[in-house]
């Protein structure tokens, strides 16, 4: 690779056998984007962040996230991230670079979430000013996942710096040849909900109250079930929009899923990138729906089947105890009311720093003003 | 299915309201509640029509639908006049007038676009839109202008919803004024999308330098109208302006937050948490 610095490689993977492989990489690398006026952001095993910004001298500019907090979900890991990089740019810095650890975890179905974000990665990341190092200790690795690893980044960084990898493989490759999480067969119960032939779309409101309706739930689980209701009503709104008519939805409520499929009976989508590019990278609007959807729900399936274009959503949901601890829907707990005022305080903050003073807001011309 | 609370503070059948109407029912429901609303409180309530049979007529709508209009004629609280009465040279301060005259404390009038399209030239509506906007904010009047939907787009949307900006009405979505600016309510999607579009352009023409969007008692937002938002505000954010939306409810914030809407430049999210 050409780049000294780095700053031009957007994602690579460093793989160490010990701690001082990793920190004679790492250190460099991150040094020089320092020196370079970029942040920093650490997203380790606590012990390595510590290390590292130990070696990097505390530096103002450094961020240190928790690990598991980003980890959570290959989509959300890239939410956070790609906010991350915003707000760092947003704050001064000419670009980002970060190191992170992805969890490894050697059951196939726990890397298959995490070989797919390492894919997207290079196309979600693409149009932002970031350099990114995934840091993986060799001893920890599997050979199928060592050999994931290396087909999802385009270049390594070891302590000679960054060099191609010539292993890369193109992420929509790659996708296609991850195999999604199996889902609880539900598809041969009776559905909660059956929409068999809906006609257009100006149903889509109706529609939205029946699975608001449906999906109504305990309050520690509410946040997953609107979350889920609007990733359903985005495949509807597809299925109407591309798709064709008659569009027939079905509903299943377990108390350990949701799980919602969306007919059509149009050629439907064959791009396994699908939802994972920003709708900020295409066209106006293009992808907006599918990018929600991704991160809305835990499993999106799409597939041609004999009767139409089927989208296969499924969200998991935790036991009581463990949505609890987590604080899922924590907000729902406290009147709607009381924080709309605690917002509205906020806001009225941010308009006196916008030196407003008492003046109208909206307009000046008393149809919509502070008196 | 409508998530509108029309009891709610703000969307009473008062000031000067755009009622967007996708079908007759629609268009029969709302003007007989706008009515029903102005004969309770003692207002004189001046209609308009073109009407080629009475049994379509004003009178007999109302009637059908239980509101005693008899009584309501007869004590002159309820009027129906013709086109060019209704819309005379000099404006309708005059006709105003003669109702305040009468005794009554305060007027309201109503009319479709199409039966002014039938004695105003298209390019004379939109400034009488602007007259009947001055005199319901001097005045003590209400206006309801009855607009069908599916011909409302374009740039005569965007001078309807101008006009109207704090009294848009349509089956799903509402706005009304807020204590701070434009209070948004119901739900947006596609079949909305454009008048939610309108709005918000309409708002930041008129904001000087922050455009307050209360969104407390918006219960959706999708995906392509968070990318509306965008558009809409864009020049108006280009030129320095902020955009305040406040106390989005929960599911509407992560929506936007998901489509990385408060990380667009001037776009700032309230949510209260």
């Amino acid at each position: 690779m050409t780049s000294v610095s780095g700053r031009n490689v957007r994602h690579a993977v460093l793989l160490y056998g010990s701690l001082e492989e990793l920190l004679a990489a790492a250190v460099p690398f991150l040094a020089a984007g320092l020196g370079d006026g970029d942040a920093v952001v650490l997203a380790c095993r606590p012990e390595h962040t510590a290390l590292l910004a130990d070696a990097l001298g505390h530096d103002d500019r450094i961020l240190a996230l928790d690990r598991e907090g980003v980890y959570t979900r290959s989509t959300k890991a890239v939410a956070t991230y790609r906010r991350v990089v915003h707000r760092g740019v947003a704050a001064g810095a000419l670009a980002v670079r970060l190191i992170g650890e992805v969890p490894v975890d050697p059951r196939p179905q726990g890397w298959a979430d995490w070989h797919r974000y390492e894919a997207i990665f290079n196309v979600a990341l693409a149009s932002l000013p970031v350099a990114s190092v995934c840091a993986y200790d060799l001893r920890e690795l599997t050979e199928p996942i060592g050999d994931g690893v290396e087909q999802t980044h385009p270049a390594l960084l070891t302590p000679a710096g960054h060099r191609p990898n010539d292993r890369f493989v193109e992420p929509s490759i790659v996708l296609r040849r991850i195999t999604a999480t199996p889902a609880d067969p539900v598809d041969d119960t009776p559905p909660t909900l059956s929409a068999p032939d809906l006609g257009d779309v100006t149903r889509l409101p109706e529609l939205r109250a029946q699975l608001r309706a449906t999906l109504a739930g305990a309050w520690w689980q509410e946040q997953l079930r609107s979350d889920f209701a609007a990733a359903v009503c985005e495949v509807l709104l597809n299925a109407y929009r591309h798709g064709r008519p008659p569009v027939a939805v079905r509903l299943w409520v377990t108390p350990a899923q949701l799980v919602c499929t969306v007919t059509d009976h149009g050629d439907g989508f064959d791009d396994p990138l699908a939802g994972y590019v920003p709708p900020h990278n295409g066209p106006r609007a293009a992808g907006a729906g599918l990018w929600l959807v991704r991160q809305a729900c835990d499993i999106l399936e799409a597939a041609r089947t004999p009767t139409g274009f089927t989208v296969r959503l499924t969200t998991f949901l935790p036991a009581s105890d463990a949505a609890r601890s987590t604080g899922s829907g924590t907000a729902d707990a406290e009147p709607t009311s009381v924080r709309a005022e605690r917002a509205r305080v906020s806001a009225k903050e941010l308009a006196r720093r916008f030196s407003l003073g008492a003046s109208g807001l909206i307009g000046d011309d008393g149809a919509a003003s502070r008196g | 299915m409508v998530v509108i609370d029309r009891r709610a503070p703000g969307l009473e059948w008062d000031g000067h309201l755009l009622l967007l109407h996708r079908t007759e029912d629609e268009r029969l429901d709302g003007l007989t509640a706008w009515v029903r609303r102005g004969l309770d409180l003692g207002e004189k309530v001046i209609y308009t029509e073109v009407r080629h049979q009475p049994e379509n007529g004003l009178l007999a709508v109302l009637t059908a639908r239980g509101v005693d209009v008899a009584e309501a004629v007869c004590s002159g609280a309820l009027v129906v006049l013709p086109p060019r009465e209704f819309y005379p040279r000099e404006g309708q301060q005059g006709v105003a007038e003669r109702a305040f005259a009468e005794g009554f404390a305060a007027v309201r009038i109503s009319a479709e676009a199409t039966t002014a399209l039938s004695t105003l030239p298209p390019a004379e509506v939109h400034g009488v839109e602007q007259q009947i906007d001055e005199l319901v904010r001097t005045q003590p009047m209400h206006a309801m202008c009855q607009y069908e939907e599916a011909t409302t787009t374009g740039p005569w949307l965007e001078d309807a919803v101008s006009v109207h900006l704090t009294g848009v009405r349509q089956t799903t979505f509402a706005t009304s004024q807020a204590l701070d600016g434009l209070a948004l309510h119901g739900e947006v999607d596609t079949t909305n999308t454009d008048v939610f579009a309108a709005v918000m352009i309409a708002a930041s023409r008129r904001a000087p330098r922050v455009l307050w969007v209360d969104l407390a008692e918006l219960a959706y937002l999708d995906a392509g109208s968070c990318w509306r938002l965008d558009d809409a505000t864009r020049p108006f954010r280009a030129a320095g302006g902020n955009v305040l939306l406040v106390a989005p409810q929960p599911s509407v914030e992560r929506t936007m937050r998901m489509l990385e809407v408060d990380e667009l430049p001037g776009m700032h999210v309230l949510g209260g948490s």
